[in-house]
């Protein structure tokens, strides 16, 4: 590893003529591409000597290596190269790669950025974020071993990013003697494979990391073999960048610029194709066209942009248009919608909750989104498709998305930009999902803006969710209140519109005129029945918080609403539970005879035999109640 | 001592103070190996931390920042970019840097091993000290006690460029800070350092 | 057209500036005076340009940073027409 080879920078070069080799520099391109593999092929190695070969190791980078190899190291007396990329102590301490990590070489034509991502199944999510900004994947393989079980998963995962270039490198050549069977062998098996799962093409290399065979010449011990060497090819192979510059032109807004009055430009970074001053444009979803009057930098305007580039523009006409907006090529605008069918990659310990409101990010836009039970989940060890009613933490699965608005987008093997998104918990802010979309289930371009009766169908809609009735029961002091008032936090920070109904504002007012006589009672339950119902003709979820001890009320309360819209929950606390609690003190007073008719003791509570919900609170706590009481709520279609 | 109580401290207090929710930054993947696994929106706790085993997932360039009170975000624009290719744009783009990057005749003593350039009457000399002239540079700038000059003849931009090309040793060794063992940067940036 | 390397981390690095200030409340910059801060700061001069980016700079200043550094750092925010805030930590201070 001491000789310099021609690929990388010329010393002489620098050190005779550095205005030469800065220009020649200064027009690089740049790729990025990804490793993977199991854990012994031999990833960091390649990493290891592509490095040091261009000089990114340095004298004193290589003595701290030597000593930590012989320190902690895996080989022995030799270098660990393992330990240049392992950047996390977890990572040296298990001798494993946990995320990702980006390394930066360059050679006379080229910089790259190789991301070295983590092999085990567990570290899915690292190997996804990796493989997302890669133009290109490097798949080792040990030619000892074969195919593994790995090299299939990780191949599926290259191919659903849509990584565009593959390479399988069949390293450690040089421990099957160079052996052009064995090569041909791999190469066969895996094209079968690699057919199978979408992979159309892909560029074998026999390689041997550690020897240095086929990574930057040609090597003499593979006469047989006729291709380049790996480097050779990652510095001639097509940027995806370049690529899609053909496409038609889009750009999401990211920001508007406004300094002062004269001036409203918009902020973006070209996706796909082109654009030039005079060009028409059309900003999605409003639909209104325009014509680019300027493309605005600091270093002067131009007269033309392409993708990739991050430009200001400004139109000729006054015309709306914000963050999230997209600006595109009038004659060729992207779709807009608001139902999907997508894959998912599920990236968090907390599975995946069909109905649950998520945040969806795509593009520059934000908006409230669910996920339908999956189809079927996919096993990436053998590509064989399960039926699923959830993802958990690294599984991937095809699914039906919803979004409370329409979003602008294209499918994601059109267009990654337009067509990629992620999912965001709205409580933990976690990023708990990444998708990409395959197609809309409805064009909302399609839905007609007709007059419009608005009726209790039309106030559900605009509210974006099913009116219903959560119809709290149980003892005083059984902690109805507590429990309701978590629910309405949870349902509020879903998006969702509530009231609460409780003793507070309905006994003070409406019902100020009862007391707590039996027929009182009734009474009393039959005004909230109906005052509940008319806020469901309004679109709200309302929750009801009173003992309502009989169940003939609660009957009459069920019956005055649509079937499967009250949902009666039991918050059943033993009676010396809650005379054990006795917050207000009313069971003592109650026993020392100052209250009449109180519930449990002097007048009776009838348990429901068909509530939907049953909680005991002497098992959960009013937050996992209140949890477990929406996770139901958007799980109905569940049949267990 | 002095750069824990600087740069965490100081830096998670200023943030506090002004109650800046993200912070941009300019620290970069290829400086150490720690940085190389951290994500371009970096997410802190409400106490500044660091979780470097359970960052979240950063695909495409789909950033996620959204957060609670309190919480904040450290971000990386120059994740990507290597030493070098910051040295290039300063000088594609004529990009003004502190002088103390070209060399000069500068007054400086050597001190553990250490050039140390005498800036000003804060600096006190140790007995025996004679502050020498010296043609000197600075790969990087840090606090002066702490940050040392090397020798150099390169009094332009790109002969600092052409010096670094050419140089076999990491850039940071100048830096007292980073002589500690591997893993230290990682368990400073738990704790809040950027 | 072929995008040099330096003109696709340049137009990454401006995407990731514009998500900064469109998704976040209070941001600032930290800016060192070193030659990384320089390069960001520029970077974010064409992010928003024709305004000036709209945040603030912040340095933590350890009072023990170069005199050439503190001229640098007045004449890089006024350039730019941005605010400097200039954070001095009091505890360490009296450590020293």
């Amino acid at each position: 590893m001491t000789t310099q080879d021609p690929k990388f920078k010329t010393d002489a070069l620098i050190s005779e003529d550095i205005d030469a080799y800065l220009e020649t520099h200064q027009h690089k391109s740049m790729l990025r591409f990804i490793t993977c593999g199991s854990v012994d092929d031999g990833k960091s190695t390649l990493i290891g000597r592509l490095l040091y070969d261009s000089k990114m190791i340095f004298e004193d980078q290589l003595a701290t290596l030597e000593a930590d190899s012989k320190k902690i190291g895996t080989q022995g007396q030799n270098i660990d190269f393992a330990l240049l990329v392992d950047g996390l102590a977890a990572e040296r301490e298990q001798g494993i790669t946990i995320d990702v990590a980006y390394r930066f070489f360059a050679t006379e034509k080229r910089k790259f950025i190789v991301a070295d991502t983590p092999g085990h199944e567990q570290y899915t999510r690292n190997m996804i974020t990796g493989a997302s900004t890669a133009d290109l994947a490097v798949i080792l393989i040990d030619a000892r071993q074969g195919v593994l079980t790995q090299t299939r998963r990780h191949s599926y995962l290259v191919q659903l990013v849509g990584i565009e270039h593959v390479v399988l490198a069949v390293n450690k050549m040089d421990l099957v003697g160079y052996s052009e069977d064995t090569f041909k062998q791999i190469v066969a098996d895996y094209t079968e494979f690699a057919s199978s799962i979408g992979i159309d093409s892909f560029t074998a290399i026999p390689i041997s990391g550690l020897a240095g065979d086929n990574i930057t010449q040609v090597s003499k011990s593979t006469p047989w073999y006729e291709g380049p060497a790996l480097l050779d090819y990652l510095e001639n192979v097509d940027l995806v960048v370049t690529r899609d510059q053909e496409k038609s032109f889009r750009m999401a807004v990211q920001w508007v610029n406004r300094p002062n009055l004269d001036f409203r430009g918009f902020s973006g970074q070209i996706a796909t194709g082109s654009v030039k001053v005079g060009d028409t444009v059309r900003v999605i979803p409003s639909g209104k066209t325009s014509r680019i009057a300027r493309i605005v930098t600091m270093s002067g305007d131009l007269t033309e942009a392409v993708a990739g580039q991050s430009v200001t523009l400004t139109l000729t006409d006054e015309i709306d248009c914000s963050r999230g907006d997209v600006i595109a090529t009038a004659e060729d605008a992207p779709e807009v919608a608001d139902q999907f069918e997508a894959t998912i990659v599920w990236m968090d310990d907390e599975p995946l909750l069909p109905g649950r409101s998520y945040w969806l990010k795509i593009g520059t836009q934000m908006v409230s989104a669910h996920v339908q039970p999956p189809k079927y989940q996919v096993n990436v060890n053998n590509m064989a498709h399960l039926a699923a009613k959830t993802l958990e933490l690294n599984g991937i699965g095809v699914a039906e998305v919803a979004t409370d608005k329409p979003i602008v987008f294209e499918p994601y093997d059109v267009n990654r930009e337009m067509g990629g998104f992620i999912l965001i918990d709205k409580i933990t802010n976690a990023t708990i999902a990444a998708g990409m979309l395959h197609f809309s289930l409805r064009r909302s371009k399609n839905v007609h803006w007709q007059a419009i009766e608005v009726d209790r169908e039309a106030h559900s809609q605009l509210k974006n969710q099913k009116p219903l009735v959560l119809w709290f029961t149980g003892l005083s002091g059984s902690g109805k209140s507590t429990i309701a008032n978590e629910v309405e936090k949870l349902l509020y920070i879903m998006n969702r519109h509530t009231f609460l109904l409780d003793g507070d504002n309905v006994r003070h007012g409406l019902n100020r005129d009862l007391g707590f006589t039996d027929a009182d009672r009734v009474e009393n339950i039959r005004r909230i029945g109906e005052v509940a119902k008319l806020m469901t003709d309004a679109g709200l979820i309302v929750i009801t918080a009173f003992i309502s001890p009989f169940r003939a009320e609660r009957q009459m309360a069920r019956a005055m609403l649509p079937e499967g819209e009250f949902v009666e929950v039991f918050v059943d606390t033993p009676l010396d539970v809650a005379e054990q609690r006795d917050v207000k003190g009313l069971y003592k007073k109650a026993r020392a005879g100052e209250l009449n008719n109180f519930t449990g003791i002097d007048s009776p509570y009838e348990t429901p035999s068909n509530a939907e919900i049953r909680i005991n609170t002497t098992e959960m706590s009013a937050k996992e109640a209140a949890r477990y009481i929406v996770d139901w709520l958007f799980n109905l279609n569940d049949s267990d | 001592m002095h750069t824990d109580l600087w740069k965490t401290e100081g830096l998670k207090k200023a943030l506090d103070h002004y109650g800046f929710d993200v912070a941009l930054g300019g620290a970069r993947r290829d400086e150490e190996k720690s940085r190389a696994k951290e994500r371009v929106f970096s997410f802190r706790s409400a106490k500044h931390r660091w979780d470097a085993k359970n960052q979240r997932p950063e695909l495409w360039k789909l950033y996620n920042a959204q957060k609670t009170k309190g919480e904040s975000i450290r971000v990386f624009p120059l994740s990507n970019w290597t030493e070098l290719d910051i040295w290039q744009y300063i000088h594609l783009e004529s990009i003004e840097i502190v002088p103390l990057y070209l060399a000069a005749e500068r007054p400086t003593v050597e001190r553990d091993g250490m050039l140390i350039m005498v800036d000003d009457d804060r600096f006190p000399l140790q007995n025996g000290e004679i502050p020498v002239q010296r043609s000197i540079r600075f790969r990087t700038l840090g606090c002066y006690p702490l940050t040392g000059a090397v020798e150099s003849e390169a009094a332009t931009l790109t002969e600092v460029i052409q010096e670094m090309l050419l140089t076999t040793t990491s850039e940071r060794q100048g830096r007292a800070i980073d002589h500690d063992s591997a893993g230290s940067m990682e368990k400073k940036k738990q704790e809040g350092y950027f | 057209m072929n995008l040099t390397h330096l003109e696709r981390l340049e137009a990454e690095s401006i995407q990731i500036m514009r998500e900064v200030v469109a998704e976040s409340e209070n941001p600032v910059m930290l800016y060192s005076v070193g030659k990384d801060s320089a390069a960001m700061l520029h970077v974010a001069r064409k992010a928003f340009f024709p305004a000036p980016p709209p945040f603030p700079l912040l340095h933590v200043d350890t009072t023990w940073k170069f005199k050439d550094m503190y001229a640098l750092r007045e004449k890089a925010a006024k350039d730019a027409g941005m605010q400097m805030l200039v954070y001095k930590n009091p505890e360490a201070v009296d450590a020293h």
